[in-house]
This record gives C-alpha cells, sequence and structure tokens, in this order.
C-alpha cells in the first residue's frame, strides 16, 4: 500500500491527473469521487504510466542492509558484535562457526561474539576424550562433552564463564593482540579483583599473585582457514571451580591409561574467576572492541553543522558498532542445526581422536586388557593378560566374540566397523560382569 | 606445457642448475628436496594459501606447504590428513595442521583422488618445519587436469609475497 500511495503522489505532482484508481480514502471524501473508484485503466493508459513513471524513478539510495535476521548480520561488510543469548553449547559452537562462515575474508572484516554455555566439556580439535575427560563421571552427570574445530587443550564451560570468540582476516591474525585488548580493558576499568596480564601462550592470566602463581583466567585456541581466523577464549568470572576440575580429572585405575605418540595434550594450570559480572565483562570488551575496530558514525548534514557550529568535531568522532543479539526466538537457519547436529555425532566427538592405546586393569579377576584403536576410533584389536589358570579359561572363552567382531572389521565398510564405544564392546563380552566393567570404564555407557 | 628435464635422468641440483635451465628459473631449489617425491617434477605451483604443488610426469601431483607457511604457523604439532582414495574437488579442504593451539585448514587448489598420504607426518609432525617443501610433503594426488595456468609459478609467488 505504502508504494501505491507513493505512485499517486508521483504522479499527482508532475501530470495533474485527477481521475486515477489509486486514490486513497480521504481523497474519496475530499472530492467525493466515491462512484469512481472502481474505475479501469485502459492498457495504454497503463503503459504510458508505467513509462512515465520509470522515467521519474527517483535513483534508489544504496540499500542499507537490515540485520533483523542473524544471516543479513553475519553477512555485513562492517565488523559486528555477536551476543548469543542461547546455552546449548551445541548451537552457540554452530552459531560461531556460522558466523565465521559467513564472514568476508580478505581484506578487512572483524567480529567479536560473546556466548555462555550451560555445563559442558569442550576438547580440542586433535584431542583424545578418553584421555583428557572422566568420560564415565561426564555420562553419569548427563554433561556433554564437545569437540570444537579450534586447537588447543580442554576446557570446562559453565554458566559463569564468558566465551569469547574474535574473528578477522587470516594477515591480521595474531596470538595475542585480541587477548590483549581484552586484559587492557579489565585493567583500565580498574575494579577488577586482579591485575591481569598474558602468557607466552596467549593465554590471560592474573599477574604474579603472593603465592608466586600467575593463576589462568582464559585459554587461547585458534583456527586459520582461508583467508580469515579466529581466536576464541574461555573467560572464567564466576565457575565453579571445584567441579570443573574433577570432570578432567582421571584415575589410571577406574578410566584406564591412555597411550598414543601424538594426540595434543591438555596442558593442566591453577586458575581463578575474576569474580565480574557476564554483563559487565561484555560490555567493557565490547566498548575496547569499538574504539578498535568500530566504524566513524554517520553523521546527518545537521549534526555535523551543530557539531562543527560547537567545535565539538573531534570529540564528535565517536564509533560504532552493532551488536546482534541471539535470542530464543531468533530464527536458527538449517546451515546452523545441520552443523550443530554434526558436532553431535559421534564419529566427530570421539571418532576424530587419533589413534591410540587404551589399558584396563582390573584387580578382582586378575586381568588387563589393552584396546588398539584406529583410525576414526574403529577397535583394531585387544590384548588380553590372565593367569594361565582353568578358571581364567571362562573369562577368556567370554571374549571370543569380541575377537570375531574385530576379525569381521575388515570386511566391512568403515561406517559398520566395530567403533571403540563401551556399549558395544561390552555388548560382544559375555561376562557379565567383566562386560559391565569394561563399558563402565570405557565411558560410562554399558 | 615444457619439460624441465629428462626424467631417466638423475639430477642433482648442481647440473640442473648449470646444464638444464637458467638460474632464474630454479631459485626455488634452495627451498626444494625432490628426493622424497620420487623424481623431478615437470611443473612447481604455488597457491595464495601457502600451498605448493607439483606436477609430475607420470600424472602425479604432490602437494605441501611452503617455507613461509610452515615458519608462520610455528612448530606443528599435530598434521591431520585425509584417507587414501578420498575425492577432493579444487578449493576443498584436505586435512589440516594444529601448531600452538592453531588448527589450519590445508586446501587443494587442484581437484582429484588421493594417491598416498605422508604416514611419517602423523607420528612426525614437526617433519613439516624442518622440511616442508620435501620431506614434510603431505599428500599425493591423481590429478585430471593439466592446466595448472590458474596458479601461481615460483616468480608470481616470490612477488606475492612481497606484496
Amino acid at each position: 500500500m505504502l508504494r501505491r500511495l507513493g505512485d499517486v503522489k508521483l504522479i499527482r505532482r508532475i501530470s495533474n491527473v485527477p481521475f486515477h484508481d489509486d486514490l486513497t480514502a480521504a481523497d474519496d471524501d475530499l472530492f467525493g469521487l466515491e462512484d469512481f473508484k472502481h474505475y479501469k485503466e485502459s492498457p495504454e493508459m497503463t503503459r504510458k504510466r508505467l513509462q512515465l513513471e520509470d522515467s521519474l524513478q527517483p535513483r534508489q539510495p544504496e540499500q542499507v542492509k537490515s540485520t533483523s535476521s542473524l544471516e543479513s548480520a553475519a553477512l555485513r561488510k562492517e565488523p559486528m558484535i555477536f551476543i548469543s543469548k542461547l546455552t546449548d553449547p551445541y548451537l552457540n559452537l554452530a552459531i560461531e562457526d556460522y558466523v565465521y562462515n559467513k564472514m568476508a575474508p580478505e581484506p578487512q572484516n572483524n567480529r567479536l561474539m560473546f556466548y555462555v554455555n550451560k555445563p559442558c566439556v569442550v576438547i580440542g580439535k586433535n584431542q583424545n576424550p578418553w584421555k583428557e575427560v572422566n568420560l564415565p563421571l561426564l555420562n553419569s552427570l548427563h554433561i556433554p562433552m564437545l569437540r570444537r574445530r579450534s586447537g588447543g587443550g580442554t576446557v570446562v564451560h559453565d554458566s559463569g564463564n564468558v566465551n569469547f570468540s574474535f574473528m578477522t582476516t587470516k594477515s591480521e591474525f595474531s596470538r595475542f593482540k585480541f587477548v590483549n585488548l581484552v586484559v587492557d580493558a579489565i585493567n583500565n576499568w580498574g575494579k577488577c579483583k586482579y591485575q591481569l596480564e598474558v602468557s607466552s601462550r596467549g593465554d590471560i592470566t592474573t599477574v604474579t599473585q603472593p603465592d608466586g602463581i600467575n593463576y589462568k583466567i582464559s585459554g587461547s585456541a585458534y583456527k586459520l582457514s582461508r583467508g580469515k581466523s579466529y581466536h576464541h577464549g574461555t573467560m572464567l568470572l564466576n565457575s565453579r571451580l571445584d567441579i570443573l576440575g574433577k570432570l578432567l580429572s582421571n584415575s589410571p585405575e577406574k578410566n584406564g591409561i591412555v597411550s598414543d605418540t601424538i594426540s595434543i595434550d591438555s596442558v593442566r594450570s591453577k586458575v581463578a574467576n575474576i569474580e565480574i559480572q557476564s554483563d559487565e565483562f561484555k560490555a567493557l570488551v565490547s566498548e575496547a572492541f569499538k574504539q578498535q575496530y568500530g566504524v566513524k558514525a554517520q553523521l546527518n548534514k545537521e549534526e555535523k553543522l551543530q557539531n562543527s557550529l560547537l567545535g565539538l568535531e573531534d570529540f564528535m568522532e565517536a564509533k560504532e558498532v552493532e551488536i546482534f543479539t541471539i535470542e530464543k526466538n531468533t530464527e536458527i537457519n538449517e546451515e546452523i542445526l545441520t552443523t550443530a547436529e554434526e558436532l553431535k555425532n559421534w564419529n566427530w566427538k570421539f571418532g576424530n581422536t587419533p589413534k591410540f592405546t587404551h589399558q584396563f586393569t582390573n584387580d578382582k579377576y586378575d586381568l588387563k586388557v589393552k584396546f588398539i584403536i584406529g583410525k576414526n576410533a574403529i577397535v583394531e584389536d585387544f590384548e588380553l593378560e590372565l593367569p594361565s589358570s582353568s578358571s581364567h579359561s571362562e573369562i577368556k572363552a567370554s571374549f571370543d566374540f569380541l575377537r570375531y567382531a574385530i576379525d569381521q572389521n575388515e570386511l566391512k565398510p568403515a561406517e559398520e566397523r566395530l567403533k571403540y564405544k563401551g556399549s558395544d564392546i561390552a555388548g560382544f563380552i559375555t561376562h557379565d560382569e567383566i562386560s559391565d566393567w569394561i563399558g563402565e570404564s570405557i565411558d560410562g555407557t554399558i | 606445457m615444457f619439460k624441465l628435464i629428462n626424467p631417466l635422468r638423475t639430477i642433482r641440483p648442481t647440473n640442473l642448475v648449470s646444464k638444464v635451465k637458467p638460474l632464474s628459473a630454479l631459485r626455488f631449489n634452495s627451498d626444494f628436496n625432490f628426493k622424497p617425491l620420487g623424481s623431478i617434477p615437470k611443473q612447481i605451483k604455488y597457491t595464495q594459501d601457502h600451498e605448493w604443488l607439483t606436477v609430475h610426469e607420470n600424472g602425479s601431483c604432490f602437494l605441501g606447504i611452503t617455507k613461509y607457511a610452515a615458519e608462520a604457523l610455528g612448530d606443528a604439532t599435530f598434521i591431520e590428513l585425509p584417507e587414501v582414495n578420498e575425492v577432493f574437488e579444487a578449493g576443498d579442504t584436505i586435512g589440516s595442521v594444529e601448531s600452538v593451539k592453531s588448527a589450519s585448514e590445508i586446501y587443494t587448489p587442484v581437484g582429484g583422488k588421493v594417491r598416498a598420504v605422508n604416514e611419517v607426518l602423523s607420528g612426525n609432525p614437526g617433519l613439516i618445519n624442518q622440511d616442508p617443501m620435501g620431506e614434510g610433503w603431505l599428500i599425493e594426488l591423481e590429478v585430471e587436469t593439466e592446466n595448472f595456468d590458474e596458479l601461481m609459478d615460483e616468480e608470481g609467488y616470490k612477488e606475492f609475497l612481497n606484496q
């Protein structure tokens, strides 16, 4: 309707045609033209009108991109801040991935994203979850374990930490630039419990405390792709540090011994909370981001005139960054949901583990079992160590099906081979107690 | 397409330089170590993502990262490679290198089927830093195209680096 009204004005002003089918209700009343409402324009008239309109069409200003949808926000050329209010870790990681993938590469682009997850454990791209995480404990607590797409070590997320993700071009990639910005923002604010600094590993730590320790506040992990890169971290504000440690602590007795030559080991550090409110942290870092990467505010003529009359030009060079908030009712498109599903897939979470062996010891039965796990976390072999007494021959025989299943692997397509899942392995062991123990020890699934 | 050298002859970098090609085109020899690639390539190409591609007589191509890339990445701690027989299109990610907590994607500039992957790297990722243009090769690809004109030659890559 708006457009139709616009047309009328245009026509009137130019050609002053009184009898037109686009008259508005107001016109009807004013001019008593009710009867002409059903007037049909002749084809010739339509053609003439359209011609006239075309020639008079004012030049369209460059379309201002609406940032009403996540997609249009992610596609913007200007720097953007994304704040996710969602707490599902799969969705948040998928949105982060989406924002990153949609960002145009070189020559220049900047994004900052914040998200807070429900309790979960996040391992690095090339880590071994059996080694890094207490899987049986996680399973019993129904806490999800995720594998992210960046490198580095394992972290625990909960509502007391804020994840930040800074995206830029590949040529602008730096391991320190962004954490320096965060540290400066907090230190300049001056109300933080600790003075912060950046370690040689790109982590955020406290300055050396009286006990001689630089407590870790945030780890850093990075990803580099064609023309772009990101740097994300997990800032400890008010996390439940007591629980955090337990989820990652494995005992050789219960969780077995993982050996490999090559997966990425986490570096254990003493951690601390900086006890800032999450919104305060986001505001401080956003402000620093705005000062660094924001675009100059677009002032209209009047504002410019006013500023120059008042001699405020220098002060009014304000920088702006648009913030896009992802809320419950924000439309999450298919691409994001697909990524979230990929992140949930066992083949990504567990199957992406580099080759390893996993050995368990059972004192009650005096047995040792070692699983040899190949690419895609396929069970390649196992070794059983038992005392050679007759009572143990029964136990030995209870592994026969498992042996058979592994022997069948070679004949099967990759997808159907025996995967290193507690419940699957346990299913092939016919001794009930040993079966349960193995299933429980591998990942807490029986 | 020109033939760089007679593939049947055993070539050492010294006689390559003095007898076969003018010096200017072969300055990369200081960085390249052809021995692990089995034969001297007939063409050497570079990408803007800092990968090198050698094209050999037998229709195969070796792919790796340049010395510049290896230095920029820092010490590699893990190298993710594809499966043999996997098929890729030009521009696809074929793997990644993890170094100092960063995962860097590696792309193939040409489509093809993976003929071999450098298994040594899975046990010794540091090789990619020590000899990125030789022992640290990533994959051998069976390619369909014979046209590599879109990729940079050595001169072009050097100019690209200088920009």
